[in-house]
């Protein structure tokens, strides 16, 4: 969860009823626009006027982000951060009278200049009379995609011709460079045109029968008169009319999003073999019951089971932890709770053995957060017993306990601060990273640590994989050394929302879940305001889950994706080949992700199960807000804020009858 | 709307009012306890009560009920059971002792309904003439007599394989010239034709347009166009068509040339005659509709709110209600609605409530009354803000009325009894008559008619197991009238197979059928309504969320005597109920996902969700409904710029589209 529009509405709270009305009506913030590159700043100021459109001599201006890519300052200096439009809110207010103004202005932030092109495919080596469309993308120095219109050429046309927008033709056998330019970079092809000696062309496997998601790989081979392998080439892959969807990369790798019969085609020149791939559909839907819901007073945060899974530990966005009997788990019990000074304990996890465990808090009254390391030796009665304040007192959102080191974010300067908590008396820090595009709108969000690799939610900054023991880049926790980043176009994935309710709003990569070969990285996403004239209703959160593969970890690449359609991603959590998700307003959704995974996994038919964490009872009644899952021995926790922990399971597979 | 059938077997598990003596039930068996049947079948069942020694139970005496899947057939009170159409039903058996007030206990028998057995195989498009060295993939599906899909497995067969050769998956090869007979089986049924194979005189092909740039969800319509040597055209000449994204995304071409794309991206498309292809390139470009909406105006309402219905003068409105009433509404001020009065009937549901044309007079329906005379009320709205009740017609249809549509003077309605449709003449409204009755043919058990629409003098009737009908009752093309309404088309698609996750999720038996139609152009917009046969339970006094399914197809109805399903809207969130459309834009009630608001502008193919075709979605809930903050969008209207969205949880909703915002990269 992101706070932002918390600090919003406490804005708006009303003054006490006994005072004045303000003689502000109206704030003016100059300029109210403009564009800015990253890094650069920009002085804002602030008017406030009175009914008469006089300025008013005796209000404050307080200044303050909407978005989360760029700063404001107390004077109105504002820091552009990452790119993409920065809302930033002026509150101007006066002292011992009721009532304030807001006012908001949006500035695009730039992305920085072109500094490399991709292009897919990138063929090497092609048969005269292959015809190809290649695609270019150009990119800044710190991996912002560009919409920069990418133009291709080749220095040898009458080998390969190229349209300026990238279809090629190979016309006669030679060699040709191939350029695609975008701005100031130019990304080289080097390609080889051969004669078309191809007389026979197979794909394997020539039929399958798959289910809907299931990802087949297709091979070609092409054969000279001779029956000799002609090796290198590329083929151009295709897919035959029909009913139904599928995705076929030009590597011929398959997957099939809606039923049906696909004959898939691959080229060369006027060379071509077909495969037949039969798709049925996925059919993986289960019932899931609801073992028990336990309805708290507070708006509840995150879930953690003790190892002995004797009791779970509930956080809240207010000052305490609880902790659950769940010994049977159609009975839970509030059995005891941690008080601390914070307005929120977003986070609560325990050490591998169950004996100590850490839990979050910001918004303290004394400005003191941190982290406060509690003991579990006693799992239903946990007691804390040391803080760690000294250089997390900004607030700390998310801790990953591994090892003997807490892994925390600190809010204050979006970076990594790794502590040992090898004697838990005693935290201390031992290590700090951060990424360096910028200061202003860094955010670290959240972090998991498997096999000595630490998986970064970097809000603006993607994906960023530490090393942080593993040693594949000589890193340990007292030198986290960087793997490789993924970055993605957060404002073109959202730009529906942008339509929705405006620029300006909160959206970054929220959560990453290391498993097999793939990160699985949750987007939190909320709208830049509410509906207009919607009196406490259920607001829309937004979302993607991208799948990224990390089997080659230096080089990160997205393969999937999962997007409801009617909330967003929070929380995942992974049991074999079973993902769990807290999906806000959608409440509890079950994913099967088992095998290869490519393309929407939603429309496969990928999703096991449902359910609208809601019911009559709860802190607002009727309203999901799932946060997460949590999955222990078959039972799924599911903390939702609006409506406390639900305890679900999910129905044996149902028998099926064609 | 169809009131959840476990409404029923819930009124007949609530504890009798004197208090409970020791159960002397322990258990019930129905036997057979699991059986299948196929469509027009019937099967005797029996039950006995057992105490808990496993005693059978002297003088129980049993009442039949189908709960789950009601609609697709019947149990009579002495457990005769008739398979109506295919699916599954999920019979119970309540025991009772007479006299004593004792807690009914239930049995289940599940009753699976087959289908009738493959009568015909369907192919598309079936080719007489094919050139030398070119080949197609034909589509073929088995269908019972009366249109039900089967899935036997299909078999095809060239009498002569070195002129047509075949493939196991419908592949047809043009091998040499002469004539062959390709025949294609599914169990006993066959079709077959023949084919001749002529010289492939094609020296050029080519595409055209030869390159697009669309948005996602827009259709493009390649030609494709073969010559000879001398340049003339040459006829026969059908491609393979062909598509391959660019570095990936989602995009189809049909064996017409018909393009679409779900995902932004580049696509390269292919149509191959023999070793002859011609290519074309389409840029797709994200659709970005995507729309700000205010809420203008809300009146929660203290009963379940249903249908709505503006009056012609736009400035009054009728909500009907899951209760006894309809609520006549002023809208002058779309920001203020405010109550000016209600009509109170004898009925639990009055589903449906429209006016005639130029709003003097209207109709509610009535299901549900104590009396058992349901039917439908004629009410005069000749002072729009207070409607009164001046006739009633119930003779025919006392089992109840769910759906009406009031044209020219008739009234088009809907018979729970009997799944037919009755139209009642209103020209004189003080005494409406019947003049005419239409149904489908079929067993009656699983007849279910549940709505109906008229424009140009044809009717579209949503028939449940039946699918869409379409009638002319006026248009003339068929020679109907109101007194004589005379079959044009019915349209029938696989209930089952398109809601089988939702029979993995809550268990077979469930409610889903042809539920909404709306005729708008070349297309009939037709919904499901779709419930699982269970919802998520809680303990005494919570109300869990329950959730429906449902999707939205879109019918092509440009060849009248030949309607295809195109495209489809689908939410994953709830379902599809009432739509209502306006020029190039679709609005419908989601149930539970609220208002959603879809872009049906140009040609529709495909998954219309996919494509980016919706331009606003509101969650019709707030902390003010009878049940808070829990959308349940029963349908809506438009109306000079506002939709109006009665939400059975929360009551009304009025809703206004802001402009589109551009997206700056």
């Amino acid at each position: 969860m992101h706070l932002s529009p918390l600090l919003l509405a406490l804005l708006q709270q009303p003054a006490a009823p006994s005072l004045p009305p303000s003689p502000v009506v109206k704030v003016e913030i100059t300029p109210a626009g403009g564009e800015i590159q990253i890094g650069q700043t920009l002085q804002l100021s602030a008017r406030a006027l009175d009914a008469g459109g006089q300025p008013v001599a005796n209000a404050r201006i307080y200044w303050f982000v909407g978005s989360d890519n760029g700063e404001v300052d107390s004077t109105g200096l504002v820091t552009a951060g990452y790119a993409g439009p920065l809302r930033v809110g002026a509150v101007a207010a006066v002292l011992g009278t009721q009532g304030q103004q807001i006012n908001f202005a949006v500035y695009r932030i730039l992305p920085e200049p072109p500094a490399r092109v991709e292009v897919t495919p990138a063929p090497s080596k092609v048969v005269v009379g292959t015809r190809l469309t290649l695609v270019g993308t150009a990119y800044s120095a710190h991996d912002d995609a560009r919409h920069d219109p990418v133009s291709f050429t080749s220095n040898t046309p009458r080998v390969a011709s190229v349209t300026n927008d990238g279809v090629l033709r190979a016309l006669a056998p030679g060699r040709a460079t191939v350029s695609a330019t975008a701005g100031p970079v130019t990304r080289a092809l080097a390609i080889q045109v051969v004669a078309n000696t191809v007389a026979r062309v197979t794909i394997e496997p020539a039929a399958t029968s798959v289910r809907t998601g299931d990802v087949v790989r297709l091979t070609v081979t092409a054969k000279d008169a001779a029956g000799r392998p002609i090796p290198g080439v590329t083929a151009a892959w295709s897919l035959e009319a029909g009913s139904g969807a599928a995705d076929l990369d030009p590597d011929g790798t398959f997957v099939g999003e809606l039923p049906g019969t696909y004959t898939v085609t691959a080229a060369f020149g006027t060379r071509t073999a077909d495969a037949v791939v039969t798709v049925e559909p996925r059919r993986v839907t289960r019932g899931i019951e609801v073992r028990a819901h336990l309805p708290i007073k507070f708006s509840t945060a995150e879930v953690w089971v003790h190892p002995s899974g004797a009791c779970a530990y509930l956080s809240t966005i207010a000052d305490r932890v609880y902790a659950i009997d769940i010994a049977d788990p159609t009975h839970p019990k509030i059995v005891d709770s941690m008080l601390t000074n914070a307005r929120i304990v977003n986070d609560v996890m325990t050490t591998e053995d169950g004996k100590y465990g850490v839990f979050s808090r910001e918004g303290a009254s004394d400005r003191k957060n941190g982290i406060v390391v509690f003991d579990a030796a006693d799992p239903c009665h946990p007691k804390p017993i040391a803080e760690y304040t000294e250089t997390v007192s900004g607030g700390v959102h998310s801790s990953y306990v591994y090892q003997g080191r807490a892994y925390i974010t600190d809010d204050a300067t979006g970076s990594l601060r790794v502590i040992d908590i090898r004697d838990p008396y005693h935290p201390r820090e031992v290590a700090r990273w951060q990424t360096e595009q910028t200061e202003a709108g860094r955010y670290l969000h959240d972090v998991m640590v498997v096999d000595g690799l630490a998986y970064l939610a970097y809000w603006n900054d993607g994906l960023v994989i530490l090393d942080v023991g593993n040693g594949m880049k000589g890193g340990s926790p007292e030198s986290p050394q960087l793997v490789a980043r993924a970055k993605y176009d957060l404002n073109a994935t959202y730009a529906r929302v942008e339509q929705l309710w405006g620029a300006g709003f909160v959206r970054g990569t929220h959560t990453a879940w290391r498993h097999g070969r793939y990160v699985f990285v949750g987007d939190e996403v909320y709208a830049a305001r509410p509906y207009k004239g919607l009196l406490d209703g259920n607001n829309l959160t937004f979302g993607r889950m991208h799948v990224i593969d990390v089997s080659d970890l230096l080089h990160p690449r997205e393969v999937a994706w999962y997007e409801p359609t009617d909330g967003g991603v929070h929380n995942v959590w992974v049991v074999g080949d079973t993902l769990y998700l807290g999906n806000y307003q959608g409440g509890a959704r079950v994913l099967d992700i088992s095998g290869e995974l490519k393309g929407d996994l939603l429309r496969e038919g990928r999703e096991m199960s449902w359910m609208l964490t809601a019911d009559s009872t709860g802190k607002r009644p009727h309203t999901p807000f799932a946060w997460g899952a949590v999955v222990r021995d078959g039972n799924i926790l599911v903390p939702d804020i609006n409506s406390g922990l639900w305890i679900l399971r999910l129905e044996p597979k149902a028998e099926q009858t064609p | 709307m169809l009131m959840p059938c476990w409404l029923v077997l819930l009124a007949a598990q609530q504890p009798a009012q004197q208090p409970l003596l020791p159960q002397p039930i322990a258990r019930v068996d129905v036997r057979p306890a699991a059986y299948a049947l196929k469509v027009g079948d019937t099967l005797r069942l029996n039950a006995a009560a057992y105490d808990s020694a496993g005693k059978p139970v002297d003088g129980a005496v049993f009442a039949w009920f189908t709960s789950g899947g009601f609609f697709e057939g019947r149990v009579d009170s002495t457990g005769l059971v008739s398979a109506g159409a295919t699916g599954t039903l999920n019979v119970s058996a309540v025991a009772r002792i007479p006299g004593r007030p004792i807690k009914p206990t239930i049995g289940i028998a599940r009753i699976t309904v087959l289908p009738l057995p493959a009568a015909k195989v369907v192919i598309a498009s079936k080719p007489t003439r094919m050139l030398v060295g070119t080949s197609l993939v034909l589509a073929a599906e088995p269908y019972a007599a009366n249109d039900d899909r089967r899935y036997d497995p299909v078999a095809w067969k060239s009498t002569r394989p070195t002129v047509v050769d075949v493939n196991p998956f419908g592949r047809l090869s043009a091998r040499s010239p002469g004539q062959a007979t390709v025949s294609v089986s599914s169990g006993t049924a066959t079709d077959r034709w023949t084919i001749t194979v002529v010289p492939n005189t094609v020296t050029r092909v080519a595409l055209a347009p030869g390159d697009a740039a669309v948005r996602t969800g827009d259709v493009v319509r390649f030609a494709f166009i073969a010559t000879d040597a001398a340049r003339r055209p040459v006829t026969d000449a059908h491609p393979e068509w062909s598509v391959a994204p660019v570095g990936g995304g989602y995009a189809t071409v049909d064996d017409e040339g018909a393009f679409v794309a779900n995902e932004a991206g580049s696509y390269r498309v292919v149509a191959a005659l023999g070793s002859r292809t011609a290519e074309a390139f389409v840029r797709v470009a994200p659709r970005n509709i995507t729309r700000p909406s205010t809420i203008v105006g809300r009146l929660p309402l203290k009963l379940p709110a249903a249908e709505l219905w503006l009056h012609p003068d736009g400035k009054h409105a009728y909500i009907s209600t899951i209760g006894d009433r309809i609520y006549a509404v002023d809208i002058a001020d779309p920001s203020r609605p405010a109550i000016t009065d209600s009509v109170v009937v004898d009925a639990r549901i009055v589903n449906d409530v429209m006016t005639t044309e130029d709003g003097k007079f209207g109709v509610m329906t009535r299901e549900g009354a104590s009396t058992r005379k349901n039917g439908i009320v004629i009410l005069s709205f000749e002072d729009p803000a207070h409607p009164k009740p001046i006739a009633e017609f119930t003779e025919t249809v006392t089992g109840g009325v769910h759906s009406t549509y009031v044209y020219r003077g008739y009234v088009y309605l809907t018979d729970d009894a009997t799944g037919s449709m009755r139209v009642i003449d209103i020209r004189d409204p003080y005494h409406p008559k019947q003049v005419a009755r239409w149904q489908v043919e079929r067993p009656e058990a699983g007849r279910t008619l549940h709505d109906i629409d008229v424009r140009d003098g044809l009717a579209t009737l949503s028939y449940w197991n039946d699918g869409l009908v379409i009638l002319d009752v006026g248009n003339g093309m068929k020679g109907g009238s109101p007194e004589s309404p005379q079959l044009v088309v019915q349209f029938k698609y696989d209930l089952n197979a398109l809601y089988k996750k939702v029979e993995l999720a809550g268990g077979p038996g469930f409610i889903r059928g042809t539920h909404t139609a709306w005729r708008h152009g070349r297309y009939v917009f037709v919904g499901d309504e779709v419930f699982p046969a269970r919802q998520p339970g809680g303990g005494a006094g919570v109300i869990g969320l329950g959730r429906a399914y449902g999707r939205l197809h879109v019918i092509d109805i440009a060849d009248l005597g030949h309607p295809k399903d195109v495209a489809w809207f689908e939410p994953e969130d709830g379902g599809s109920h009432n739509v209502w459309v306006a020029g190039d834009t679709l609005y419908l009630g989601d149930y539970q996902g609220g208002l959603r608001v879809v872009d049906i502008a140009g040609e529709l193919r495909g998954d219309l969700l996919a494509q980016g075709r919706e331009y606003a979605h509101i969650h019709t809930g707030d902390k003010d409904g009878l049940t808070p903050n829990t959308a349940n969008a029963w349908g809506a209207i438009y109306r000079d710029g506002l939709i109006y969205v009665p939400d059975i949880n929360s009551g009304l909703w009025i809703v206004k589209l802001e402009p589109s915002q551009p997206v700056i990269p």
